[in-house]
């Protein structure tokens, strides 16, 4: 059933495209990359799962509680990995970066154990059927909350004054000091909303496979650098595109062809969009390797 | 005696060895519009600079309202009512223009992290009114929604200005801002400035339209290979002998 499988797809798109909007806010304001924020997604998820399952708090509040934690833990990497790091040394930060991810997984299996952990379904019996095509209850919550935070995301970007800062300050970090817009506290806001997302995307994600690992951290980075590869970097909607067609290309992969073949086809789109078109396929700026 | 609101004192400004200031002095009346002029070279930009903190002096003293600023970052010299614009346009070109202009009173905004646009205190409507009024003042309110990139380059000088004159400052330093604008735009752009003074903002003003500087400014000061060569009302000092022969080499 084709129909069934773009949309398991697209669900599971919804969720890369909120790691990839977590990446591309940060790329936007500082031109890197956090390579903490895999961890950050990881470490939420952990959280969300073990207040749900052990101290049986409800699904609402395990996330609001997933949100906070990749907020602080955003945060927290900009103050360890960027904000004190000149910029004139461009790999400090993303070798300071990936070391603050190791640590986050280093904590985590020390104190909560190297086990997987379950995740909860939320709408258990809930489904909707609509001809051969069914959704379950979990799914329409992975869909609506990934789809209220992205659009969250772009009402605070275009209609708050922060959100016209930071993107200001993606523009141009020194003339917008200079109209007297506190840079640093821009970028440790978009940093924390980068967590935000961040964590928003672990829990989502492990709500959708019911499970979640300390040890899922890089592979998150992973799959969100081919997203924001494919999308352009730093382009909040190419990457949302991008999320959605992986999303689909890996389902239809795992669906049709077989499980095995699933990163080796998104290994190779990626390969190919890197030489053809290095800045993304929907983004006409500088490429990849220029910029960060 | 005289109510200086910036004061340029002795400024000299090497470049590899080479002086593109010498022991220049430049005093700005409150409430003045002061040009600067002089050929290609004369070290116009490199005082605005030095002025506004982009480069330090090689020696020399800076004083904003008889505080010495001369080691003083640019950002640290805005709260203190100190703004400028580009010869090279520095817009956000990615924002829309009257994004742009709201950027420009972030630092009065005193917005919290949760502040939206559609659930507005009285103090940011009325920031919200004072950028319409900043875009109406420089013919941008039918282009409020573009993106900044897109205006034509006469229309994104004016942004530029609308912007740093939302920031509220008290000191306007415009570096060449009639440059490649059309005849009508430039004709515009006089009673404009001339109406910012009237609101009570200081102007200093690098120019090479001697049109254009002739109709705004109180003062002109006049440099030629990084030296003052003559300070007076435009009439007088670009009439002289010394910038004649500076100008037309005659």
């Amino acid at each position: 059933m084709l129909i069934q499988q773009l949309v398991n797809g697209l669900l599971l798109g919804t969720t890369f495209a909120l790691i990839a909007l977590s990446f591309n806010l940060v790329v936007g304001a500082l031109d890197r990359l956090n390579f903490a924020l895999g961890e950050t997604a990881m470490v939420s998820a952990i959280c969300g799962a073990l207040f749900m399952s052990q101290l049986d708090i409800t699904f609402v509040l395990a996330f609001l509680a997933a949100l906070a934690i990749g907020a602080v833990v955003a945060g927290i990497t900009f103050l360890l990995s960027f904000r004190f790091v000149s910029a004139e040394y461009h790999t400090a930060p993303i070798l300071s970066s990936l070391g603050v991810g190791l640590v986050i997984t280093s904590l985590v299996t020390r104190v909560v154990g190297s086990d997987q952990r379950r995740v909860p379904s939320v709408l258990e019996g809930v489904r909707i059927e609509i001809g051969p095509l069914r959704i379950v209850g979990d799914q329409l919550i992975i869909l609506s909350v990934a789809a209220l935070m992205t659009v969250l995301l772009y009402g605070f970007l275009n209609r708050t004054p922060w959100g016209t800062a930071i993107r200001g300050v993606s523009d141009d970090p020194d003339m917008a000091g200079l109209l007297g817009v506190p840079v640093q506290r821009v970028i440790l806001l978009t940093f924390v909303i980068s967590g935000t997302l961040a964590g928003a995307s672990g829990l989502l994600t492990g709500l959708s496979f019911h499970t979640v690992s300390p040890f899922t951290g890089f592979e998150t980075t992973l799959t969100a650098l081919m997203v924001i590869v494919l999308g352009g970097l730093g382009n909040i909607t190419g990457g949302v595109v991008a999320a959605l067609m992986i999303g689909v290309i890996e389902t239809l992969t795992v669906a049709y062809l077989s499980a095995t073949y699933r990163d080796l086809i998104v290994f190779l789109l990626v390969g190919i969009t890197l030489v053809a078109r290095p800045q993304g396929l929907f983004t006409r700026n500088t490429g990849v390797v220029g910029r960060v | 005696m005289a109510d200086l609101q910036l004061r340029a004192l002795d400024i000299t400004k090497h470049f590899q060895g080479v002086a593109a200031l010498a022991e220049v002095t430049l005093e700005v009346e409150r409430g003045s519009i002061h040009g600067v002029v002089g050929p290609n070279g004369a070290g116009k930009t490199t005082l605005l600079n030095v002025m506004s903190g982009f480069l330090p002096p090689s020696r020399g003293v800076v004083e904003l309202d008889g505080r010495d600023v001369t080691r003083l970052a640019p950002q640290k010299r805005v709260p203190l009512g100190l703004t400028r614009t580009f010869q090279n346009l520095r817009l956000f070109g990615g924002l829309t223009v009257r994004e742009n202009v709201l950027l420009g009173q972030h630092s009065r905004a005193r917005t919290g992290f949760l502040s939206l646009w559609p659930l507005r205190t009285a103090a940011e409507k009325e920031l919200d009114r004072a950028a319409e009024h900043a875009l109406e003042a420089f013919g941008l309110t039918e282009y409020r929604r573009r993106r900044a990139a897109t205006l034509p380059y006469g229309l994104q000088k004016q942004l530029e200005i609308a912007r740093a004159v939302s920031a509220k400052p008290r000191l306007l330093l415009m570096d060449e801002p009639a440059a490649g604008m059309t005849a009508k735009e430039r004709l515009d752009l006089v009673p404009r400035i001339r109406a910012l003074r009237d609101e009570g903002l200081t102007v200093v003003i690098v120019e090479h339209d001697m049109e254009v500087i002739g109709a705004v400014c109180d003062v002109v000061t006049v440099l030629n290979f990084g030296r003052k060569l003559v300070e007076g009302a435009p009439k007088v000092a670009l009439a002289s002998a010394e910038v004649r022969t500076a100008y037309l080499g005659t």
